[in-house]
């Protein structure tokens, strides 16, 4: 489980990034980056975090905690909702099969 | 902290421009000074937040393509009400060169997609000087 917190956009995104593949190092089985406590979310950080889906893919289950207008409405319009498993709470990425 | 906020003489009343180089620092604090001025002119909370995520993008889009080739370009960006028309207008203008989007296994080229999505109108104007991006949100009746 990963808590992300803030703003995630130009600036920020590659600290993300970092955080994101440190979690992966440790091999867990499900990855859950819950981003309920971040206020924006620019394109540079979905890209950050399409790329860390494709890079969990067959080895680590990767999810993303998210809810609203901030963060998930804008990976909606960009289609990315398709693309990853986005759940609206936590125990519900945390239990999903 | 001077964001770049011109002399507020040359600005009128209502109104914001501000001009700063094209780098990602310069950004977050653009993209508050937008959430307090589109609150001020009377925009709903989820219009202010797309008018942010909107505009923000496009100021990305300038910092990261516009001048690759050359160490430092300037970045304009302006709000201004349109009581005729009812609308709240925002530009966002470099002097640097338009790039398309790349394909890029989908990572990437996500702004453009996004500004469409969150605008009810955007044009993008290139030109041999620079690119500018106008996009629209309507003012409560």
């Amino acid at each position: 489980m990963l808590n992300v917190a803030g703003e995630i956009d130009l600036a920020t995104a590659p600290q993300l990034g970092e955080s994101i593949n440190a979690a992966m190092e440790q091999r867990p089985e499900t990855l859950v980056v819950d981003l309920s406590q971040v206020d924006f979310l620019a394109s540079a950080g979905m890209a950050v975090l399409i790329g860390c889906h494709q890079q969990a893919k067959g080895t680590i289950r990767f999810r993303i905690v998210a809810t609203g207008s901030a963060t998930f409405r804008p990976m909606e319009l960009t289609g990315m909702t398709d693309e990853i498993s986005i759940f609206p709470t936590r125990d519900e990425a945390l239990t999903a099969d | 902290m001077n964001l770049g906020q011109l002399d507020p003489d040359d600005v009128p009343e209502g109104e914001l421009h501000f001009r700063v180089p094209a780098v990602a620092a310069r950004l977050a604090g653009l993209r508050h000074a937008l959430a307090v001025w589109a609150g001020r002119v009377g925009l709903s909370d989820a219009d202010t937040e797309a008018l942010v995520l909107a505009s923000y993008e496009a100021m990305a889009n300038t910092v990261e393509h516009a001048y690759r080739d050359q160490t430092q370009g300037l970045l304009d960006l302006r709000g201004e009400v349109d009581t005729e028309q009812g609308r709240v207008v925002v530009t966002v203008t470099d002097y640097g060169k338009w790039r398309p989007p790349q394909p890029s296994g989908g990572l990437r080229g996500r702004g453009l997609p996004l500004i469409q999505g969150l605008t009810s109108t955007s044009t993008i104007t290139p030109t041999t000087a620079g690119t500018t991006v106008t996009m629209f949100w309507p003012l409560p009746k």
